[in-house]
């Protein structure tokens, strides 16, 4: 499943898969892969990422849940 | 900007992946060659050293695997996997053993040599049964060890 939330936080940042991957110490090809949906990046990583981009956990990697929301606004 | 690859757990965990599948081709096909090997030669001395290095490579994998307290993906230790694993090894091994020796050996004629041949298939398979199941058994008896130490040592129970 691709994740537009950390590509729309990295471009809010104005930072490039680059810059990120320098800034959490990985490949720019892991950043692309996160990105694409093609790696599940390890919690260490997700926080590496959510601290460069000023986010939480939430706000990039949390799924919400069709159900999930049902089962809330009862 | 330079990106230091040894901290990217993608890359190490590809790598890893890859050395892993590495392992299991180079002794699947160490194991063919034992097989050609022990029918071309008539000495073990022939493919002593491979014999060898497949061995380290089994205990190293073995060993690695119970001091992590790890047993194999589809089942647990107890004494039905040991008798299942004990009976499908012994038998593989002895039928791939007696049928390569019984290409190379030349039988003397006679209405005993089937019966004789069997006798020795039998005791063959029997010895290696009891090997192995005594091997399963003390290395199954290892890893639970291990589980249980693992279990205790991040035990929450006592905290709450």
């Amino acid at each position: 499943m691709k994740n537009i939330k950390l590509k729309i936080a990295r471009i809010e940042n104005d930072i490039s898969q680059e810059q990120l991957a320098e800034q959490v110490g990985v490949t720019r090809q892991t950043i692309g892969m996160i990105e694409t949906g093609k790696f599940n990046p390890s919690i260490n990583l997700c926080i590496a990422i959510c601290k460069a981009l000023h986010k939480t956990l939430n706000d990039l990697f949390w799924e919400e849940d069709n159900n999930e929301n049902k089962h809330i606004d009862r | 900007m330079k990106i230091n690859i040894s901290t990217d757990e993608r890359v190490k965990s590809e790598i890893q992946k890859i050395a892993g599948n590495a392992y299991y081709v180079v002794m699947g096909l160490l194991l063919v060659s034992f097989l050609v090997e022990m029918v071309v030669f008539d000495s073990f001395r022939y493919f002593f050293a491979e014999w060898v290095i497949f061995l380290i490579g089994c205990i190293y994998f073995g060993v690695g695997c119970m001091l992590k307290g790890h047993w194999d993906l589809i089942s647990k230790p107890g004494i039905k996997s040991y008798l299942l694993y004990s009976v499908i090894s012994s038998a593989i091994f002895t039928t791939v053993f007696s049928v390569i020796n019984y290409l190379k050996w030349t039988p003397p004629t006679g209405e005993g040599t089937i019966k004789y041949f069997f006798m020795i298939f039998l005791i063959m398979f029997i010895f290696l049964f009891c090997l192995m199941f005594a091997a399963m058994f003390i290395s199954g008896s290892i890893v639970k060890g291990r589980q249980k130490k693992l279990e205790d040592q991040y035990d929450d129970s006592e905290e709450n």
